[in-house]
């Protein structure tokens, strides 16, 4: 079974043409759930239009805003690019969220218990990371392809297994005894000591003050490359999108689909390992038991916003950086509980992922695609 | 075996507060587990129920105040979960959309949702106090819960009357449907022909089964039993409601349907299992001893097992062959 539809037209053209097509279902379901986030707005008796220019000043109102949206698009770009690698393999890794937890346990440790150098340190450490969190996506594909157990379920058993996990490291148990990874120094704070190097700031002080932007974010974009570059220019690229589209045709030419499973899981985990690392890194300085807390449910609305692609993923991850960010503000400024992403970010999912409603919708002439419009007066 | 009898685990294993919380939380996984084992068996994966059962919570708690009345709440409960339901059902039968993708999409709009109108209908300090119906007249305003039952005498034996005679009704209620959802699936025209459509829709179409309305009807069962999860927890257990307040306890059930191998029995032994876990998890952390500084890892002990049990480690779990698959009449075989 194949999780993700791939339009046919699509593979064949290409890399350009897929983004030029593909964008216009995941604008539709921004554009949806905008309108019926603003229902509930009004409905809840506040005014949609304060609530939506407040998020949006909140995101892109100041250099300052851009360069927090920005910050917290980072770890959403590496999340996003894993659950669309996995995506592309016909996988649906809903546990990018623990393996970024895993992922996070090991960087941090390398962080704060080597004395290194940060041009060594951080390398490892986020190398550590990258070992993590392909580790315990390698480990669902290995199950899926060995066992046949699904991967949707093994990745959520395994978010709560890596949750409890890091709980049980960071926190103190309510009679007080201190976690393992637990800072001694300040009793009872769930988190780890800081680390012993950050990723330097990209963005001139003058420019932004106090601004956090760290390398992260070229380090996520270099990501993102080599996530296009292993799809589209290497062979195991190329099996990996063949498991996905049909693994049954794969088998069929010869590509061992169990292996390219297992293949498939390993670079997904790495890209949420990374996206561990770098936040540690670059904004968060120590593990806490509050790290990143939606970053891998996020970013499968990411990867499908994106629609699997490295341009779309970057793109997506903006548009719900510019949602966390703003956000905050509009919450503080407008009054409105943020509490509103979560909803427009649960119906952007949705549209997306029950495409078909919105072709159902437009063939009911309740909203307008010109384009899907004319694809079916040709077939 | 010393450390053993030191540590303190003893003395919880055979005090019987640990098994009636046990059976308490067992009742609120085995809900929806049921309801999971009856969606899977026609080829629809649930994986919605979380946000279902906490949507339950939330409309359980807004009825039960606004109608004065608790079973009001818990039908409200019932009747979202199923109009839940029949949205994933439209979505994943109808339009043949990716059923995990649609019910992580309910999930978060429930997470979402639920949070936001926490704060707007009841402000920041959340929703009011709560009143037990039996114990004195409760107030206009008030949440008026589910109050436990003592069954006639039998809850004065020592120890087991506790356990199983101390118990909320639903606890009861949840016991039969398990007996009845067994019956359905299989001594039933209907609960053979639910399984049919889940492992081999095409045959079963071909037989002159309508694939489609099965798979509406089992999906809809499902939501219908985790929004009676959802009234059971906010009512009869914590008596308000709290921003995501299921904590995962969708997830567990689902985790049960697998480890009980997609039967009503095999999932409700799961999930005495699982709470056992769970109540064993919070007894734990508020006693003291060397076992204790692991009671958070208890707590991962359902999500393992279940793992485990999928890699087929404690006998093969197999999946309903269409499980999760969409029905399309018109694809070539």
């Amino acid at each position: 079974m194949s999780l993700v539809s791939v339009d046919e037209d699509t593979v064949q053209r290409g890399f350009s043409y897929e983004w030029a097509s593909g964008a216009i279902i995941p604008v539709t379901a921004v554009v949806l759930a905008l309108i019926i986030g603003a229902l509930i707005v009004r409905v809840s008796g506040s005014d949609p239009w304060n609530a939506y220019s407040q998020l949006f000043n909140g995101a892109f109102g100041s250099a300052y805003n851009i360069s927090e949206t920005l910050v917290a698009a980072i770890p959403l770009i590496l999340a996003g690019l894993s659950v669309a690698f996995a995506f592309r393999a016909g996988l649906f890794n809903i546990g990018a969220q623990g393996q970024i937890l895993i992922a996070a346990l090991l960087s941090a440790w390398v962080g704060y218990s080597l004395n290194l150098p940060g041009v060594i340190l951080i390398p490892l450490a986020l190398i550590a990371g990258i070992l993590g969190g392909a580790a315990a996506a390698g480990l669902a594909g290995l199950l899926k392809a060995w066992r046949g157990a699904h991967e949707v379920i093994t990745t959520i058993m395994m978010n709560y297994i890596a949750l409890y996990l890091s709980q049980y490291l960071l926190e103190s148990t309510p009679l007080g005894t201190p976690g393992p990874m637990q800072q001694h120094a300040q009793p009872g704070f769930p988190g780890t000591p800081p680390l012993n190097a950050s990723l330097p700031i990209i963005v001139p002080s003058s420019w932004v003050a106090n601004g956090r932007l760290h390398a992260g974010l070229i380090i996520a974009l270099v990501a993102a490359l080599l996530f296009w570059f292993i799809l589209w220019r290497t062979t195991l690229g190329y099996k990996i999108r063949a498991v996905g589209l049909n693994p049954k045709a794969a088998a069929y030419g010869g590509i061992n689909v169990g292996w390219n499973i297992v293949l498939a899981m390993l670079i997904a985990g790495a890209f949420a390992g990374l996206a561990a690392g770098v936040s540690l890194f670059g904004t968060e300085h120590q593990l806490t038991d509050t790290f990143l807390p939606t970053a891998g449910f996020d970013a499968i609305a990411v990867a499908l916003l994106g629609r699997n692609t490295a341009p779309g993923v970057i793109l997506g991850a903006i548009l719900f950086g510019a949602f966390e960010h703003g956000g905050a503000l509009m919450q503080s400024s407008a009054g409105i509980s943020s509490h509103l992403i979560e909803i427009l970010q649960g119906l952007i999912i949705f549209f997306i992922g029950a495409d078909a409603l919105v072709r159902y919708l437009a063939r009911h002439g309740v909203i307008h695609l010109p384009r899907l419009q004319r694809k079916e007066a040709v077939a | 075996m010393n450390w053993l009898i030191n540590s303190g685990v003893w003395t919880t294993l055979i005090n019987a507060d640990l098994w009636q919380s046990t059976l308490r939380e067992s009742t609120l996984l085995a809900l929806p587990a049921i309801g999971g084992v009856i969606a899977e068996r026609s080829g629809v994966v649930n994986i919605a129920m979380e946000g279902m059962i906490l949507t339950g919570c939330f409309i359980s708690v807004f009825i039960s105040i606004h109608a004065h009345n608790a079973a009001a709440g818990l039908l409200a409960a019932i009747a979202l979960g199923g109009a839940m339901a029949a949205v994933l059902a439209f979505a994943a039968v109808r339009l043949k959309a990716n059923q995990i993708i649609v019910g992580v999409a309910i999930n978060l709009v429930a997470l979402g949702l639920t949070s936001y109108l926490n704060v707007a209908v009841w402000g920041q300090n959340g929703a009011p106090a709560s009143c037990a119906p039996s114990g004195g007249a409760c107030k206009s305003g008030q949440i008026l819960t589910i109050p436990d039952w003592s069954v006639w005498q039998l809850n004065k034996i020592p120890g087991v009357g506790q356990i199983f005679f101390q118990q909320n009704p639903i606890f009861y209620l949840m016991l039969l449907l398990v007996v009845l959802a067994h019956v359905f699936l299989f001594r039933t025209k209907i609960g053979l022909r639910i399984r049919a459509v889940g492992e081999h829709p095409r045959a079963a179409d071909t037989a002159g089964i309508n694939v489609q309305a099965l798979r509406y009807l089992a999906v809809i069962l499902s939501g219908m039993l985790s929004g009676l999860a959802g009234g059971y927890l906010a009512l009869a257990v914590s008596g308000t409601f709290n921003d995501n307040m299921t904590s995962g306890a969708g997830f567990i059930a689902l985790a049960a349907v697998i480890f009980g191998k997609w039967t009503p029995f095999g999932a409700f032994g799961a999930t005495l299992l699982f709470g056992f876990g769970l109540a064993l998890w919070h007894t734990l952390q508020n006693t003291t001893g060397p076992v204790q500084d692991y009671s958070t890892l208890i707590a991962a002990l359902p999500y393992v097992l279940t793992i485990v049990a999928l890699a087929g480690f404690v006998g093969r779990a197999t999946a309903p062959a269409a499980d999760g698959i969409p029905y399309d009449p018109a694809e070539a075989a």
